[in-house]
Parts: structure tokens; sequence; C-alpha cells
């Protein structure tokens, strides 16, 4: 314990430097006007583009080849759910560590590391600005598709929807701890972020459902939290089979803990290592 | 303060980087090298002290910095910042320090003065009425004021370099460490900063700071006592005005010639008014610095000594030694090589 700052008010500084790290993620981000543009387009556009794929194979919102596969005929509403919770996965991997990079290439990130307030704060405010956004997309997406396509998913069980997604998200901090550390450790991440978010796409039921993939691929998909928040979301709006919210909340949470935990101590060696190598600013 | 009025204290500091030890450089078998970054510092800087560490590029300035400001972890040693042992307490280390390093880009320059030093003001945990209070008066206190709104972007070298030192001192710390604060700006906004160093920070705002630099004009005119860093070790620390005095010869003739040979330096050697010589290269060309009691006395021997040995005496002046001369006559290399 210090005698430099009561714990009380650390605690309140690092709360405070919190919603700073967000303020100023948002404010940078609305200094590139072609950010905007690309918010206000981004949800229509994909979700489009999977509704005239689905016309282009089935003609229809439902199919009953589907149905032999995924135990649901509805597969807009299957697909529409994969693409809004995966936008979360997908702003995680990008999210923290690519914050983190791209401070390093800015040349801010040694003055952030020499300030006394913890490195997890300021991941924490660079999370909350990814939640925010990917909240948007996926909100605009939902509502989009029920409005524009003959779908509705603007229901009273969407609330259960958000708890799963809630509990992913904590998750995917972990994730992001651990991107941040492969940065430190390695510089470079868009061809490893990449190469990570195309794996997860493929092996996790975003698209498809597992049933389709080999088996020890479809095996893999056990290990990723996003398996279970969407078999969990999907179950619950009767689109694919389910099992019980508890199965999958408790499943969750034991992944939120692991991946926190692990993504937190792979971030700690990371960082240890660069300040010993002398290299946490280095490109 | 935590104790003594001692605000930074090393024992044989020392810090070696290893490269080539990495588990995919060993997989490939390539060679392991090390550099010397910082070896057995020794340093005791007082409070409210305005102490620089002057050597040339790599002598470990920077390095010696970052290890004090827990950015890198020394291999060897032990240090004290303002009672705080840097390896034990960064935390405490990190609330009682201020840094601005000599890259240009430490600020967000699409954010303004004002968004830059409220952001990075609360990284320093500063509670939030305090905080807005703090920025308006440090932006006073650097005459930023009335470009408070403007992109850092939009600021000259300087400014931004103002904003830097700004930022270093949003949550009032004891101690300060600027690492190569001129460096880039203009002869005259240089002289300007200087002042502000000097006079506002140090004096007005009683600031204890550690200042790097490889310009021997700025160690002179600013700092109370100056250490000086050669491959990452002290080789002499004291006021700059003994260091001078360490220098016994009144006179330093310095040529620039077209070549240098073994025996002119030998016959330039062993003239009695000569008590010593340096010589180096620079940008093609040899600079013989003559150490002697009385330029007047031997300048036409050597002079007679150069014309022998076909060489060509590009220019010469005599002066009183600096601080350079001082490092010269120590290390047998300039500053600025």
């Amino acid at each position: 314990m210090n005698d430099i700052m009561p714990l009380n008010e650390r605690v309140k500084g690092e709360l405070f430097a919190t919603l700073y790290v967000l303020k100023k993620e948002i404010k940078l981000w609305k200094r590139y006007p072609s950010r905007i543009l690309f918010m206000l387009l981004m949800p229509f556009l994909s979700i489009l583009t999977l509704y005239f794929q689905g016309q282009a194979l089935v003609g229809e919102t439902q199919s009953e080849a589907f149905e032999s596969f995924a135990g649901t005929q509805d597969y807009l509403v299957f697909i529409i759910l994969g693409s809004a919770l995966f936008i979360f996965v997908s702003t995680a991997i990008w999210g923290i560590g690519n914050a983190i990079r791209r401070e390093q290439m800015m040349g801010t990130l040694e003055s952030i590391w020499v300030a006394p307030v913890s490195k997890f704060t300021v991941f924490m405010g660079i999370a909350l600005f990814d939640g925010l956004f990917s909240i948007y997309i996926a909100f605009m997406q939902l509502l989009f598709s029920s409005i524009i396509l003959p779908v509705n998913l603007m229901v009273p069980q969407m609330g259960v929807v958000m708890g799963l997604t809630f509990l992913l998200i904590f998750a995917l901090y972990g994730l992001g701890f651990f991107f941040t550390g492969i940065v430190l450790l390695f510089k470079e991440i868009e061809d490893f972020t990449n190469l990570i978010n195309q794996t997860l796409r493929m092996i996790t039921p975003v698209s498809y459902p597992l049933s389709v993939l080999p088996a020890p691929v479809a095996f893999l998909a056990l290990f990723i939290p996003l398996t279970y928040a969407l078999e969990g979301a999907r179950g619950y709006l009767g689109v694919g089979p389910y099992r019980s919210l508890e199965y999958y909340v408790v499943i969750l949470i034991i992944f939120d803990i692991v991946m926190i935990v692990a993504g937190g101590a792979i971030f700690d060696y990371a960082e240890k290592r660069a300040r010993r190598r002398g290299d946490i600013a280095t490109h | 303060m935590n104790g003594k009025d001692i605000a930074i204290e090393t024992h044989n500091l020392t810090k070696i980087f290893t490269r080539g030890n990495g588990v995919f450089e060993k997989l490939r078998k390539k060679e392991i090298y090390k550099t010397i970054a910082v070896k057995n510092v020794n340093l005791e800087i007082k409070e409210q002290e305005l102490f620089g560490l002057l050597g040339p590029n790599g002598a470990g300035k920077t390095s010696l910095i970052k290890i004090l400001s827990t950015l890198l972890l020394p291999d060897e040693g032990s240090a004290t910042v303002n009672g705080w042992d840097i390896q034990k307490n960064s935390f405490e280390v990190r609330m009682s320090i201020g840094l601005t390093l000599s890259s240009e880009r430490q600020l967000y320059w699409k954010l303004t003065s004002k968004e830059n030093l409220e952001y990075f003001g609360s990284l320093y945990l500063l509670k939030h009425s305090e905080l807005k209070e703090r920025v308006s008066d440090i932006l006073e206190l650097m005459g930023l004021s009335d470009q408070k709104d403007n992109l850092v972007e939009n600021f000259s070298s300087g400014n931004r370099q103002k904003i830097a030192l700004a930022r270093a001192m949003l949550n009032d710390p004891p101690i300060l460490f600027l690492d190569e604060p001129t460096i880039g700006l203009d002869p005259s906004f240089s002289q300007h900063f200087r002042k502000i160093i000097k006079k506002k920070i140090n004096k007005k705002e009683k600031k204890t700071i550690l200042l790097t630099t490889h310009y021997m004009e700025e160690a002179d005119q600013l700092c109370d006592r100056i250490a000086f860093i050669d491959k990452g070790e002290i080789i002499a620390l004291d006021t700059p005005k003994n260091l001078k005095r360490s220098i016994d010869e009144k006179e330093i003739i310095t040529f620039v010639l077209s070549s240098i040979t073994k025996t002119m330096l030998s016959e330039i050697g062993k003239l009695e008014a000569v008590s010593s010589e340096k010589h180096y290269e620079k940008d093609g060309r040899y600079i013989l610095k003559v150490y002697t009691e009385s330029a007047g006395a031997c300048m036409q021997d050597i002079i007679g000594i150069i014309t022998a040995a076909r060489s060509q005496v590009l220019s010469f002046k005599t002066s009183k030694p600096t601080l350079e001369d001082v490092f010269i006559k120590l290390t047998g290399s300039g500053l600025h090589e």
C-alpha cells in the first residue's frame, strides 16, 4: 500500500481516466469524416449483402434444406444474428491491440506508459469505445433488418440476447489483452489479426451451423465463447437447438474468467519483456 | 518528498541490451550481440537541482532517463526517484515525475492543446475539478492560453515542445526528466525555451530537473551540475565552472586540416609550449586541438610542422576551454560525432 494517493482517490481517478480515454477515442474518431460515412453505411451494406446472398441461394428467407443442418428453416434470422454478434468479436480482435499499435506508430505510447494510470484502465476506455461502436452496428443491423427485411428481431426476447452478448464481451476483452501483448511482443499485428478474425469466422457458427463443418474443426469451435453466445441467442429466439439459459450463462462466465486472466497474464509478460528490451515504443 | 533532500539516487545502475537471443532468433542461429547502454552509474541529484547529462548520441542518456522513469528495467543496480525504488514502487515513481522525450510526435496532432492536456492529466489521476484548473494554469504558464483550442498539428515545433513540457508538469511533479528538450528547435526559440526551463520551471516552480542534451552551450547555460556520459559510463561530474577549470591549459588552438600524419602529431606533441593534443575526423576533414599555456608561443612552430607534413590549414582559431573541450580531452572525441 502506498501513501502517495489514498486508495479511494486512486479508484476514482482510474474510473475518471477510463471516461477520458473514451472521450479521446471519440474525438479522434470524429476528426476523420470518412469514419462517420463508414459508420452510417456499414450496418446496412453488410445486412443487404447477406440478404441478397440468401435470395440467390434459396430465393426466400426460409429454407427446408437449411433446417436439416441448422435445426431451423429461418436462415435469414440465423445469419443476421451471426453477423451482429461477430461484430463484437471482430471489434475486440481489432480494437485494443490495434489502438495500442496506433499509439506506438503515433509516438504517444511511451507518454501513456510513463503515466501512473493502470494500463488496464486505458484498455477499458478503448474497449468501451469499441463496445459502443459494436452495439451501434449490431443494433442498426437488427433494426434495419426488422424494418426493411421480412424478419422481426426487435422482440422482447432480445433482452436475453443482449445479456448473453454482454457476457461474451468480457471474454473478448481477455482476447483484447492478449492482442495487446502480441503488439508489444511482435509489433506487427495486422496479418495476425486478419488470420485470427478469419479463422474464428470459419470455425464458429457465424454464417452456418457447426454441423456442416468437418468434426475436428467443429470440435475447435467448442473452445470459443462466441459459439455458446450464438447458440444460446439463436436457441432462445427459436432459430436453432437450445439447452437452457443457465447452461450458456455458466459457460460464458467461465470463459470470461479464463480469458481475462490468461489475456492479462500474457499482456503482463509482454509488458515486462518490452520494458526489459526497451522496445515499448519501437515500431 | 519521502525523507531526504536527495531527489534522485542511483547505485551501479547498469543496462545491457542483448539482441539475437529471442526464440526465433535462436532457431535461426543468429549471432547474439550485446550493447552496453548504461554502466555502473552512480548519481546523487539534489532537490531543485538542474542537473545535465551531456554526451554524444548513443552515449546512454536516454536509456538512463528511461530507466529512472520506469520505461526500461535495469539489469543491475538500483535507483530511487523522490525516495521511491524505481522497480518496487513504479506507481509512486510515476506519480512523482514528468517526462518529455525527444520525439516530436508525443502528442495527438488531431486533438487541440487543451484536449491533449486534459487527456494526459486524467492519466495522472487528477480530480476532475483540479484537472480543468491545472490545464488552464499550465497553458498560461507556457504562454499558450490563446492557442488552447488549436489542433496540435497546426502548431510550430517549438510550441509542440512547449505543450509536451506542459504535459510533463500537469500533475505538478517534484521531478522532471527532459530528454533533449531543444532538439530540432531553431536557435532563437531554443534560447527562449531554455529560459522557460531555467526561470519558470526550475526557479519559480522549484522543480528538480534532469536534462539530457548534446548541446554543450545548453548544459553550460542551464545546469547547476553536469555529468559527462560516454558509452554508458559517467566519466566526469561537477559544476560547469569546475569542469572547465579541470583543463589546466589556458588556451586551445583548433585547426581544421586537410590531412594528419603520425609524424606531424608526434612533432607537435614534443613542442615545449604544447601540453597535449587531440584529433578526430569530421565530415572528411581533420580537427586538431592543441592545448597550451600560450597560443602565441607555439603557433608558428605548429604551422611549420603542418606545412612540412604537406597538409593544409583550412582554418584555425584560438579559444578558452569549453565543456566540449573538456569532453574531448576526456574521451578523445567530440560531442557531435
